[in-house]
């Protein structure tokens, strides 16, 4: 018995190599979202400066047995045992999953406004109105609220506001709720973005929508914190809505020249479930709405965070454009969308703004 | 390669143990060599040279030593210990000494050299060993692989302790192993990786959060500094409890690092118990050379302060090395003086809170990035900044428990406790222990997992 603790130790550093060797290898950290370590090439080059064992280690790494289950172990150690408030600058607190977020990115901001400013330039001569509206991530309320750190992202706001004068700004700040997020995403739940769309609307004086909403459930979601905190968590329920006037519109993806559902529900069961809302990683989509006929149009430059309230939007005007600018460039925009008497929308979150080098 | 790490744990190792253990007792010390060689060369390739030369020149040096004796074994010594103290000056010093010069406005560039990894240990052992066998003291290897092995053997070549050749000459030419000895070097490691992985690594991100933070206040900087004092203690008596652990797995009995520094009721008493083998080191290769405290007062102070020079410029060639040992060497100087005649009527709890402030403050030069990092952060402990923040409220609530984790593990409490439980409780500490170990290392190994996330949220779009 006085042996035990070394023979354990001994059987466990054993047994997993063991393990390692004889377990499939993937490519791809699916709870992660991210590619793992491949198996690295022997070359000389590659010994002499080290190289070589850099990748090596990082594949032994990424490669361990029972990775997701140890992520599970660790995540739970750091929080629930020792404490801490956060793992891998993720916090949990009544039932959601955040990430802390920190110092205001200064230079991302400035990064953002010259791409916009661009946008201004190039594109924007002839339109209607401009509006710009920014909304908050979850963590912005875990440090409003719940005494996590995190600069004021007011700040943030007031900088924007003030390079992009000719702008109204919709203040979107006190329409949502951390309980209007999905617990284990980034995202708002379509469902409880109504206070958000009627803020908007309001603002761009929209016309007023009477589609009955019925508020349909796509199934279980699991959303990208959940797999990045690696926290046990319970799965969100992926909820989309529904309306006579939504159901005969049309969505048209411009790159790939056809048709594509607005609610894709197979999607919903795939590696991000969010991708069934206008079909995921999109650079220009027109939603037409032919039932309308208000003589309004709008054409809204945005993130992630669009894919669920363009469609909603589609229900004030005749036509959404909707532009995700990580997918798509200037150049590009300008050949496909006419601009001419249309009202247009920034409407980006925090986080597009804080890490917006991904913008063309 | 880190002893906290996979590679190391489940590839590295293993493989060691058993070849090492398959292989014949006359080959052990090859087999030792050739993977101290392997784990070396994993971590540093072209550097490598450095160490395998001063191997052969210290062999050599030591070979004509005790051929020759007298006043050419004296020159011989010289040589050998002026070649290695030379290669360690100029890969850790000569930047840092263009830098000085070039700060009085000289037209000079620092070479931009890398310090091989280990350099300061490996050159510290192999200086002893010529000296040591140049006074006598030991008898010089013949078996140049089993010397080799010495110097090199990857439990202590990185991160020490600084074995000295007397230590384990003997197991090198014949050792033991038995089944207590082994699995106690088990124990022993998973010990050091608890302290390292589990307690060293969460201090490291408190400190992290401090430095990093535009909310700081007086609490919060003495919550960092004392957090980095036990960083320090935990990350570096964890690696020497590994080293130790690994030592007895092989066979070797290493010296201790660590006797319960923060426990000390002066700094004269920490620093015999904070990097043991580091101060004897001094204390028997500069410190008693000198002339130690036999020659008057005046020359007894300039012996410390020329030892604590040398403490503060090993431990890395910057402005604030030199800083942190001049703040201990003062206070040493000073407790010898009077202050520890002083000190001795006070009690008990009175010492230990002085010793605490002293070496809290103190550590906050060794962690700072430059000298004017340290005296802001300093001036915060001490009243320029707010006394409390939203953020020093955040992180301590955080960072409390392995704070006060931290705190206690620095004691002698858990050996107090593990002591009762055995008296009490018949036969439950080797199951604690063994469960302890389990624990540990399935911990740290999911800490090691995670360690390689990084978040990558556009995988989606």
């Amino acid at each position: 018995m006085k042996k035990a603790a070394g023979v354990l130790f001994f059987i466990i550093i054993f047994s997993f190599p063991i393990l390692f060797f004889v377990s499939r290898r993937g490519e791809v950290s699916l709870s992660e979202r991210r590619y793992l370590a491949p198996a690295p090439q022997i070359s000389l080059d590659g010994v002499i400066s080290g190289a070589y064992f850099d990748e090596l280690c990082a594949y032994l790494t990424d490669n361990a047995p029972f990775r997701d289950a140890l992520r599970t172990v660790k995540a739970l150690t750091e929080m629930r045992a020792l404490g801490i408030k956060e793992n891998n600058s993720l916090a949990y607190e009544r039932g959601h999953v955040a990430k802390i977020i920190g110092k205001i990115n200064d230079a991302s901001i400035k990064n953002a406004l010259a791409v916009w400013k661009k946008v201004d330039e190039t594109c924007l001569n002839n339109c209607s109105k401009k509006y710009i509206a920014i909304i908050p991530d979850k963590g912005y309320f875990f440090s409003r609220d719940l005494g996590y750190p995190g600069e004021d992202r007011r700040c943030a706001i007031e900088k924007v506001t003030r390079a992009l004068a000719d702008f109204e700004y919709v203040d979107v700040l006190d329409k949502i709720s951390l309980d209007d997020y999905y617990k284990t995403d980034t995202h708002i739940s379509q469902n409880r973005a109504m206070g958000l769309v009627g803020a908007l609307c309001e603002k761009m004086s929209a016309p007023k929508s009477h589609s009955d909403h019925k508020v349909l459930s796509a199934g279980e979601f699991f959303g990208v914190y959940r797999g990045q905190s690696a926290l046990p968590l319970p799965p969100d329920e992926l909820k989309y809505i529904e309306s006579d006037a939504l159901a005969l519109c049309t969505v048209y993806d411009c790159a790939a020249k056809k048709y594509i559902p607005m609610y894709d529900t197979s999607a919903a069961r795939g590696r991000d479930g969010y991708e069934m809302f206008l079909g995921g990683a999109r650079g220009i989509l027109k939603i037409t709405n032919p039932a309308l006929g208000s003589g309004r149009e709008i054409v809204v430059f945005r993130d992630s965070f669009g894919s669920a309230v363009c469609p909603l939007l589609c229900e004030r005007y005749d036509s959404v454009t909707a532009i995700d600018l990580r997918y798509t460039d200037v150049d590009t925009v300008v050949q496909n969308v006419n601009f001419g008497g249309k009202d247009v929308l920034f409407l980006y979150s925090f986080h597009t703004l804080e890490n917006s080098f991904q913008m063309k | 390669m880190v002893f906290s790490s996979i590679p190391f744990l489940y590839f590295f190792l293993p493989a060691a143990l058993l070849v090492y253990f398959v292989a014949p007792s006359g080959a052990k010390n090859a087999v030792l060599l050739f993977f101290s060689l392997i784990f070396y060369f994993f971590g540093e390739q072209a550097y490598i040279v450095i160490m395998l030369l001063q191997i052969t020149a210290a062999y050599f040096s030591a070979r004509a030593i005790e051929k020759l004796r007298g006043k050419r074994a004296k020159l011989i010594m010289i040589i050998s210990v002026g070649a290695c103290i030379s290669s360690l000056l100029f890969f850790k010093y000569t930047d840092f000494f263009i830098e000085s010069v070039g700060a009085l406005g000289l037209p000079i560039s620092p070479l931009g050299l890398a310090l091989p990894m280990g350099i300061s240990f490996f050159t510290f052992q192999t200086v002893s060993y010529v000296i040591d066998v140049y006074r006598g003291d030991a008898c010089a290897q013949k078996n140049f692989v089993s010397f080799a092995c010495y110097v090199s053997m990857f439990p202590q070549l990185v991160a020490g302790p600084i074995v000295r050749y007397g230590d384990i000459e003997k197991s090198l030419c014949r050792r033991t192993f038995s089944a207590e000895g082994i699995c106690g070097g088990a124990f022993r490691f998973a010990v050091g990786l608890l302290k390292k992985v589990i307690l060293a690594d969460r201090l490291y991100e408190f400190c992290r959060a401090y430095l990093s933070s535009n909310d700081t206040s007086v609490v919060f900087a003495w919550a960092y500094a004392a957090a980095f004092l036990l960083y320090v203690y935990f990350d570096f008596s964890g690696y020497s409890d590994m080293a130790i652990g690994l030592g007895k797995m092989f066979g070797f009995d290493f010296p201790e690092n660590f006797n319960y520094p923060l426990i000390s009721g002066s700094v004269s008493e920490f620093w015999r118990r904070w990097h043991i083998t580091l101060g004897t080191w001094f204390r028997d290769y500069v410190y008693i050379p000198l002339g130690g405290n036999r020659r008057g007062a005046a020359r007894h102070i300039f012996n410390l302060a020329v030892v604590w020079l040398l403490t503060g410029l090993w431990h890395g060639a910057a402005v604030t090395f030199v800083l942190w040992g001049a703040y201990f060497g003062a206070l040493v100087i000073i407790e010898k003086l009077f202050f520890l005649r002083v000190l001795k009527r006070a009690p008990r709890p009175i010492r230990h809170v002085y010793l605490v402030v002293a070496a809290v403050v103190g550590f906050v030069f060794f962690g700072a990035g430059s000298a004017g990092e340290a005296l802001g952060t300093i001036s915060q402990m001490f009243g320029s900044a707010p006394l409390i923040s939203r953020e020093t409220v955040y992180y301590i609530q955080s960072y409390g428990l392995v704070l006060s984790l931290a705190a206690l593990g620095a004691t002698k409490l858990p050996k107090i406790l593990f002591s009762k439980i055995a008296k009490r409780v018949h036969g439950a500490v080797p199951v604690l222990k063994a469960a302890l170990t389990a624990a540990v290392v399935v911990v740290s190994t999911a800490y090691f997992v995670d360690g390689s996330f990084s978040p990558f949220l556009y995988f989606r779009f």
